[in-house]
């Protein structure tokens, strides 16, 4: 047991003590799967920000830019980013707006079908537990890497935590102790990248020598290292991977449903608009910067071979000892805050989207019930996505990337269609979802089956979205929109006397105008810390 | 390239927002109805 282990079960211990607090104050299906509908502007960009964040960011993507493929995790995250603003306004205000308890509930009550609500929950469940596999596993790896306390018993600590948190607070907790633990890896993070940076000589001088070095050169390059890195051998491959991918994340922040899901919280839809700037330019900060630090520890350790475990090296090599504590607690934090939502989500859509339209009940006993069985699936799904983390499959970021992949290959199309298009049918929605979930599905498991690499052009992900694409088009061609769907989908765009306030609906736009000021600020923070020192060291060459 | 990219992506960034904030003002000043 060493100071990093006490540090971590004692941040554990805080968020399960402030989920038991908040769990007093649970009296309904809407507090429990909805946080009562009251979430300002503040709790849904940190609940979107610490979900995103997971150990797949600080495992994962720290990984990909210490071997070298830099520029094609920054093409990803800035593209994805634009997922967060057009999302909020053409999905996120109408999901709020439906009052419904899960995304795959919107599905159904916008197509009025049935079998498409359940296609969507059982691609929700199958996305969450998959990606809550590769969070259980990278903390559980982060912990025992840090204490060489058992791998096993570290995930069971962890899988303990984040499920008595979740189970007893529900989304209400999960919301909180998101925003908190948001904070937590933002202050961590930053603080830590100060302090390597300047370690290393300073964020620019650091930069410039790097990028003279031709040992590492290429790692800040557009193309990346094609030599050593972790994907194409050729540049150009490198950037379309990148965009390919940027693409069917930019549907994850869009729709899927641990980012989408936090809209259902808001207390109304101005603060759905408000929360996107904040969620995208959050975002692309912490990645940017866990990006471009796992790169500066090349200049203190070249040679890692875990490359995963870089920044976990750094907060033990490179940082004091109280801030390298402050940086796992916040990588902790992170994986946590994932698991707490994607633990939510399963225990809601199990309840609300499965077993409880089964039943008819009275709304008293219906609430009790609802929260009973949604806490019971909460369990289960803990259980089994431990069983297989005890296993210790490898390769967490592709996992993640399946994960990601699945939610906006079945989820994207269809949930863009519901809101832009009055053509697309029922029938098209349920073969366009169920088409997209198997092409992903089955072309990612064949590459992991036969160790075939994919080439750069026939991403999963991307060849999910065509085809849901493809076949909601055809579908709903060849069939009819019936007139329940009609008045459903009429019904969807009369905005609510609430939301019409004039000084919200003044200060709303005032929001939605500065986020056109995020690109300009993306593209001042890329060319400013990376670019010109990138330039100057390669024509010190 | 690489300064290329960087405006590109600010790009991509900014149109994708004003096109949020043309279809927002058209619905929020217009009444209610969009779409329509």
């Amino acid at each position: 047991m060493n100071v990093y282990f006490i540090g971590m079960c004692v941040a554990m211990l805080a968020y399960v003590v402030i989920g038991l607090v908040i769990s007093r104050s649970i009296k309904s299906a809407n507090d429990f799967y909805v946080a009562g509908r009251k979430a300002p502007t503040f709790l849904i960009a940190g609940s979107i920000i610490a979900s995103y964040a997971s150990t797949g960011l600080f495992m994962g993507d720290a990984a990909q830019c210490y071997d070298g493929a830099f520029f094609t995790i920054i093409m990803t995250i800035g593209l994805q980013n634009v997922g967060y603003i057009i999302g909020a306004v053409f999905f996120g205000r109408y999901l709020r707006r439906s009052k419904v308890m899960t995304i795959p509930q919107f599905f159904g009550k916008r197509f009025c079908s049935r079998p498409v609500q359940l296609l969507a929950a059982i691609t929700a469940i199958v996305t969450m537990t998959v990606y809550l596999l590769s969070v259980l596993q990278g903390v559980g790896t982060l912990m025992h890497l840090v204490t060489s306390v058992d791998y096993n018993l570290c995930i069971i600590l962890v899988a303990i935590a984040f499920t008595v948190l979740t189970v007893t607070s529900g989304s209400r907790g999960v919301l909180i102790t998101d925003t908190l633990m948001a904070g937590v890896l933002t202050v961590a993070e930053l603080a830590a990248v100060m302090v390597i940076a300047r370690n290393a000589g300073g964020w620019f001088t650091s930069i410039r020598e790097l990028a003279a070095d031709p040992s590492t050169s290429a790692m800040l390059s557009w193309g990346g290292d094609v030599v050593n890195g972790p994907l194409y051998d050729e540049g150009w491959k490198n950037a379309i991977w990148g965009v390919n991918t940027g693409i069917v994340w930019m549907g994850v922040c869009m729709v899927g449903p641990w980012q989408s899901s936090r809209y259902l919280m808001a207390k109304d839809e101005h603060t759905i608009i408000r929360s996107a700037p904040i969620s995208a330019i959050g975002v692309f900060i912490i990645e940017f910067l866990i990006g471009m630090a796992a790169i500066i520890i090349h200049r203190f350790q070249p040679e890692l071979v875990a490359s995963s475990h870089v920044m976990i090296w750094a907060a033990m090599n490179v940082l004091p000892v109280a801030l390298g504590v402050v940086l796992l607690v916040g990588v902790l934090s992170a994986g946590i805050s994932s698991a707490t939502t994607f633990l939510s989500l399963i225990g809601s859509s199990v309840s609300n989207d499965i077993i409880m339209p089964r039943l008819n009940e009275s709304s008293g006993s219906s609430n009790r019930k609802s929260i009973l069985i949604g806490r019971i699936a909460m369990v289960a799904a803990s259980a089994i996505t431990l069983f297989f983390a005890l296993l210790n499959p490898p390769s967490i970021y592709w996992i993640m990337l399946l994960g990601g992949a699945i939610a906006a290959c079945s989820w994207m199309p269809v949930a863009i269609a519901s809101v832009l298009s009055k053509r697309v049918t029922k029938a098209g929605a349920f073969c366009g979802m169920l088409c997209g979930f198997l092409s992903c599905f089955v072309l990612k498991l064949y590459s992991s089956i036969t160790n075939v690499t994919l080439p750069f052009y026939l991403d999963p992900g991307m060849v999910g979205i065509i085809c849901n694409t493809l076949v909601l088009i055809i579908v709903s061609a060849l069939t009819q929109v019936t007139l329940e769907e009609k008045e459903a989908c009429a019904a969807m765009f009369v905005t609510p006397e609430e939301e019409k306030e004039t000084a919200e609906v003044k200060i709303t736009l005032r929001w939605s105008f500065a986020t056109i000021f995020v690109g300009v600020l993306v593209a001042a923070i890329l060319i400013i810390l990376w670019v010109v020192p990138y330039f100057q060291g390669l024509s010190t060459t | 390239m690489e300064i290329v990219a960087s405006i590109l992506l600010g790009t991509v960034m900014s149109l994708a927002a004003v096109l949020a904030y043309i279809q927002l003002k058209k619905d929020l000043l217009d009444g209610g109805k969009s779409e329509e």
